[in-house]
């Protein structure tokens, strides 16, 4: 299994430029994932891996060779699209066979390999089946089987999961997972989903308008956000982001409540805290207060969405099912141990009291 | 292959609502009548007429006459029949594949995505829209022995063109040669063909292996065979019914020497010649029963190599 190794890589159409010069490398073995928003270039950054699209500056090395210029199928590359994109007049056995016999491979080959896949995705009984007396999940099965089949030396997966119901979204994710260490193959995997980043992930880098917001662990993507822009965007509900600033005795609220920590010269940052972070107090003790807007009752859990008396919103995630009525006033405790703290610029800071997270 | 016990593949697919089906099967009858009245008044009962004049003799004037078979009798010893059906059996032969194969690759230059797409796609087409008859004075001129430019352009690279359209030898070839041009509506429903292919598909094909011949002959040939299916059929009805060209170019004695003499023309000669509407009806039959076995035979052997995507036929 091989390395992936961006060195500063460029993309344009036309005038715009949409993949504004990123490095990054994947470790042999290690599954990252690419997340950001509709339009930020994680597909388009994939692309350029797997060869479907031209790189305009930079270079892409994979398994140690230079291949920026390469064909797709000379890249040792294996892709999995969001539309399965099977061979719609072939059987799931010729889909799978199509590439070995193409490469040469002998006839008793290709079908060793071939059943040795379905095998191991548990699709036999598809293969004498054209895609399209398939179910979705059975076409991306078969399609991971595609790729698999061909022992490539990285897997590239384009939002496979996006077109499945949710359950089975669950399955498939699972068995991704699986094969991931079963194969310990190389894989880059994009998705706008967060809660599929965080489980698959061994790494997820976070892009934003063409450029790389932070790359980390899950957790510490999730618990020590680089910027405003991952602290907002990862995690569900996202987190509170609330303008502050650093008084001599510490962090201050818009509110006038002191809350420790950090102390500064008056400077203005911004409080990122959890939802899960926020605890139900009495007036006395509470840092804010606001008046209950949405109640979103999850069963084991409540969301609670507030309008705060400065006009802010805050959302908080409680354990339990807690009955309140919309309108109600609710008084909010912050647990500065869990939150985050940013510059005027959006970068993070180091934040006093905040607990250390390590992956 | 493995053979699995796999449910068949219907047991998989969701049954349909049956009661919405028939209502929707109503409408569509609906909008489709005026198409249908069209359809029964000028090509359905024309053809039963033909049937029927085919077994008569009659001149226009006056009322048809039964005579059964004779018509038939007369085609079969009539060596104009033979050697016009000779002729378009040769010229549909070539002209067909060899137009299909260049109407495809045609179809591939212009299906590459570049600034100027739009304007070649536009540039090959315009020339379908010049008449048949305006097309073949123009080759004619083209193609004049001495004064024409192709036999000087040809002579000054030390050539020895033929005469093209006096030679017995070259005629039905130059016959076949004009016939390949244009090729607007093969190449525009080929072109349809190949940007109806996924691109997803397209670049799986890409992903799976280096070579363009691969993902051209595995991938994009047989997802485009409703399309070859289709300009094959309608290839072969029209190259039986050459017409236009070959009396443009041959006159309805297939100058020189027979050599451009085709069915149609020796049909119409029969009818508008002659007014021997009985003989004409005859040829016309004859054309439509083997037109309809040749299609019929296509159409069987479509089963085992034509794809659909909604399922098959």
């Amino acid at each position: 299994m091989g390395t992936v190794q961006l060195s500063n890589v460029r993309k344009f159409y036309g005038a715009l430029e949409v993949i504004k010069g990123i490095d990054l490398t994947v470790e042999a073995g290690e599954l990252v994932v690419f997340v950001g928003p509709s339009g930020c270039g994680k597909s388009t950054l994939l692309r350029m891996i797997a060869g479907l699209e031209d790189v305009d500056y930079g270079r892409v090395e994979i398994a140690g060779k230079d291949v920026t210029d390469a064909p797709p199928a000379q890249r040792g590359v294996a892709m999995v699209f969001q539309n399965y994109a099977l061979y719609p007049h072939m059987t799931a056995y010729d889909n799978l066979a199509y590439g070995l016999r193409r490469a040469g491979l002998r006839r008793d080959a290709v079908d060793q390999r071939v059943q040795e896949t379905a095998a191991l995705l548990q699709i036999s009984e598809l293969l004498p089946r054209k895609p399209k007396a398939m179910s979705g999940g059975q076409r991306q099965r078969v399609a991971i089987g595609r790729a698999i089949v061909r022992k490539p030396e990285v897997f590239l997966f384009d939002e496979p999961l996006s077109n499945l119901d949710a359950a089975l979204r669950v399955e498939m994710r699972s068995q991704i997972a699986r094969l991931h260490q079963e194969l310990a193959a190389t894989m880059i995997f994009v998705t706008h989903d967060q809660v599929e980043a965080m489980t698959l992930a061994d790494r997820i880098v976070v892009l934003n308008a063409g450029r790389v917001e932070q790359i980390g662990t899950p957790r510490e993507v999730y618990h020590s956000p680089a910027n405003l822009f991952v602290a907002g965007f990862i995690g569900s509900p996202a987190m509170n982001l609330l303008p502050a600033t650093l008084g001599p005795s510490g962090v201050a609220l818009v509110s006038g409540h002191v809350l420790g920590g950090q102390k500064g010269e008056g400077e203005a940052v911004t409080l990122g805290v959890r939802p899960d972070r926020l605890t139900l107090t009495s007036a006395e003790s509470a840092h804010l207060s606001g008046e209950a807007k949405l109640i979103e009752h999850l069963g084991d859990e409540t969301i609670l969405h507030l309008r705060l008396a400065d006009g802010g919103a805050l959302t908080m995630k409680l354990h339990g099912d807690i009955l309140l009525k919309i309108g109600a006033r609710v008084h909010a405790r912050i647990d500065l141990a869990g939150a985050c703290l940013f510059g005027a610029n959006g970068r993070a800071l180091r934040l006093e009291g905040a607990h250390e997270t390590k992956a | 292959m493995p053979i699995t016990s796999a449910p068949p593949e219907a047991a998989v697919l969701p049954r349909r609502n049956r009661k919405a089906e028939r209502g929707e099967a109503r409408a569509g009858v609906l909008f489709a009548l005026p198409w249908i009245i069209g359809m029964t008044l000028f090509v359905a009962i024309p053809l039963v007429v033909t049937f029927y004049i085919a077994q008569t003799k009659f001149q226009i004037i006056g009322a048809p006459k039964w005579v059964g078979m004779q018509n038939y009798e007369a085609l079969w010893s009539d060596p104009a029949f033979w050697k016009s059906a000779q002729n378009t059996l040769i010229f549909g032969a070539i002209s067909v594949p060899v137009k299909l194969i260049i109407a495809l690759g045609l179809a591939l230059l212009l299906n590459r995505a570049t600034a100027l797409s739009g304007f070649y796609r536009t540039i090959f087409y315009l020339p379908f829209l010049m008449p048949a008859v305006a097309g073949s004075v123009v080759f004619m001129l083209l193609l004049t022995p001495n004064a024409g430019p192709v036999n000087i352009a040809l002579e000054a690279m030390g050539l020895n063109p033929p005469d093209w359209l006096l030679d017995p030898n070259a005629a039905l070839w130059t016959l076949i040669l004009l016939s390949l041009w244009p090729l607007g509506v093969e190449t525009l429903v080929f072109l349809g063909g190949l940007q109806n292919i996924p691109k997803d598909v397209s670049e799986a094909a890409d992903l799976d292996s280096p070579k363009r011949w691969h993902k051209l002959v595995w991938i994009t040939l047989p997802l485009i065979t409703p399309m070859v299916l289709f300009n094959l059929v309608i290839g072969i009805i029209y190259s039986f019914q050459v017409f236009t060209q070959a009396i443009v170019i041959g006159g309805t004695t297939g100058t020189p020497a027979e050599a451009t003499l085709m069915y149609m023309v020796v049909l119409y000669r029969a009818a508008f010649r002659y007014f021997n509407m009985g003989l004409a009806a005859a040829m016309a039959t004859v054309l439509f029963v083997v037109v309809l076995i040749l299609t019929l035979l296509i159409f069987k052997t479509a089963r085992s190599w034509v794809h659909y995507e909604g399922g098959e036929i």
